[in-house]
């Protein structure tokens, strides 16, 4: 299973985390950031907002950035390089973004804010898969553009008491969601595409081996056809000479299983990185299960390595001791 | 008289080959078994040995009925207690001479309480000196004549001490001087105690055994005694035999 550090906050402090999504006609921004700056159950808060902001491009045309402004540090996200802005003159941008426009740590990116044009610093470049992947964030809120939406994220000092708070804040009007289920809501189906695709890919990888390795040796039974008969002739019995490929086979296995487990801890993780780079997410990093990994795979992998062998040998059984003087029946 | 028998073949049937075929083998003796193509010798020495099943009939090799034996008990007693020659000279081409003489002893050592394979090593060699083909340990099966790998084959074949020795045309694809001395290495073990049961289509090789049994159309059809062969009379058993095959429409 894999973990993609988001648009979220850290996921080591969710479990303390509610995000607020605020609904202007029932509960204004401005009035929940009052309330939590009051509520002494509230350990911190970060008030964001979402705006489309102008970006000028070196060529001088324009495009839209889905921008998010606020206090980029209270609930950082994972940077793959710089840091969260601070500074009003800094800029973060999603690693789609950044690829887009080609910038890096260190460039400018002018913005049109409130109709004058603002340099702006790339001071850290992140994965997002929210929005098309392509967001940006700011720590200033000072653009009268129009707010697209607004998420307050809040923890608490007593995490077990959530609930309550929750429902108390959801009667005053505001959208209240615990991370975890945000999390749930928003990556549960790429979480269980992945999860699917992993098992799916799993099972292909035992059936290719089981058909491959049956077939394999179904094949080398045949061509060792003589031999197997001069031998039985001599007086070995099909069990002795099963015993010979199965050995071969186990061996070849062991052999397999821990390429595989080396080239995949080694190479796996930036495989997968390059194609999940393509949809935003640059910082993705394999959550290794170890006894998954050196238990149960090499023992899935070297039980169906074994029932290939020995579907794949059973000829052994039916070729005659005489075959080698005679041919075949 | 049972009791002297080493093999005891009794209404030995095999589908349409063979039909009720019997007869029997003293320690000791060297019995061919001719006639003519399709008369069923192979498929009786198959038979006879366990490689194959008879559809009737039993046989014993000492006390033991082959018979009754499993697959896996017809392999082990093939290992510890028979030889093979064949017509092919059947070896493995990946091994060279020695392991090939080798293979047989190396499978039937397996085990506790075993001869080393030190002690193996010395009695191929000393099979392979006897047969006159020291030198030839390393050579792969390619790269000797038809007459030393058969011989290889005979070592291998006596490699365990066999109580018998079944060959299947031992010289049939062999050259005639080839064949000579690939027959005379037979008859030399043969005296020195092992009993030979020999298919052959060759009358001057069948006269160099102290039977000869003649089938057709899958049945013994006549039998000739010739006893041990006497040095200086190869000459006359050879006429003797070529006059009863005659005799057998040959």
């Amino acid at each position: 299973m894999g973990r993609t550090d988001q648009g979220m906050p850290e996921p080591s402090r969710r479990h303390e985390c509610c995000r607020l999504v605020c609904h202007p006609r029932h509960y204004e921004t401005a009035q929940i950031a009052a309330d939590l700056e009051r509520d002494e159950q509230v350990e911190r808060y970060a008030v964001l907002q979402t705006k489309s902001l102008a970006a000028v491009l070196s060529d001088g045309t324009t495009c839209n950035l889905t921008v998010e402004m606020g206090d980029q540090t209270v609930f950082s996200v994972w940077y793959s390089a710089g840091m969260p802005p601070v500074i009003d003159s800094e800029i973060a941008l999603s690693s789609l973004n950044a690829k887009e426009l080609g910038l890096s740590v260190g460039d400018t990116l002018p913005l049109r804010i409130n109709g004058t044009e603002t340099l702006y610093s790339v001071c850290g470049i992140y994965s997002d898969i929210t929005n098309g992947g392509k967001t940006a964030k700011i720590s200033s809120r000072t653009d009268s553009a129009p707010v697209i939406w607004s998420v307050l994220y809040v923890s608490l000092k007593d995490p077990d008491a959530s609930a309550r708070w929750m429902e108390a804040y959801s009667q005053a009007g505001a959208d209240v969601t615990d991370i975890e289920d945000y999390v749930q809501d928003t990556y549960g189906q790429t979480l269980a595409q992945l999860r699917l695709a992993s098992r799916g890919a799993m099972l292909i990888a035992v059936l290719v081996a089981f058909v491959v390795i049956a077939l394999f040796l179904r094949l080398i039974v045949e061509r060792n056809r003589d031999v197997i008969s001069l031998q039985k002739a001599l007086g070995f019995t099909s069990g002795d000479i099963g015993r010979t490929y199965c050995l071969k086979g186990f061996f070849s296995a062991v052999a397999g299983v821990i390429s595989g487990l080396a080239l995949g801890t080694l190479l796996g993780e930036g495989l997968c990185g390059i194609v999940l780079e393509s949809f935003g997410a640059d910082s993705f990093h394999f959550i290794i299960n170890w006894n998954r990994l050196l238990v149960g795979i090499p023992a899935i992998i070297l039980g169906t390595t074994m029932l290939a062998v020995l579907m794949g040998t059973a000829e052994i059984r039916r070729i005659k001791a005489y075959e080698c003087c005679t041919g075949r029946d | 008289m049972t009791m002297k028998k080493l093999l005891r073949v009794e209404n030995l049937s095999k589908e349409q080959i063979l039909h009720q075929i019997s007869f029997d083998m003293e320690p000791g003796e060297m019995l061919a078994v001719m006639g003519p193509s399709g008369s069923g010798k192979s498929t009786l020495l198959y038979n006879v040995a366990g490689m194959d099943q008879p559809t009737a009939g039993q046989v014993w090799l000492g006390d033991v009925v082959i018979t009754e034996l499993s697959e896996d008990e017809k392999a082990r007693l093939r290992l510890c207690h028979m030889g093979f020659v064949f017509q092919q000279m059947n070896m493995m081409a990946n091994l060279n001479l020695l392991d090939n003489i080798l293979l047989p002893a190396a499978q039937a050592n397996r085990g506790k309480g075993r001869k080393s394979k030190e002690e193996l090593r010395l009695r191929a060699q000393t099979l392979m000196e006897k047969l006159g083909i020291t030198g030839l340990e390393q050579r792969r099966v390619t790269q000797v004549s038809g007459g030393q790998l058969q011989r290889a084959c005979i070592c291998r074949s006596m490699m365990n001490e066999p109580k018998i020795l079944f060959a299947d045309e031992p010289t049939g694809a062999l050259n005639k001087s080839a064949a000579g001395e690939v027959m005379e290495e037979l008859v030399k073990l043969n005296r020195e105690g092992t009993t030979i049961l020999m298919v052959t289509h060759d009358s001057r090789i069948a006269s160099s055994c102290d039977r000869i049994i003649y089938l057709l159309d899958g049945q013994i059809s006549a039998e000739l005694k010739l006893g041990k062969s006497v040095a200086g009379t190869e000459k006359q058993r050879e006429e003797k035999v070529a006059r009863w095959l005659m005799e057998m429409g040959w």
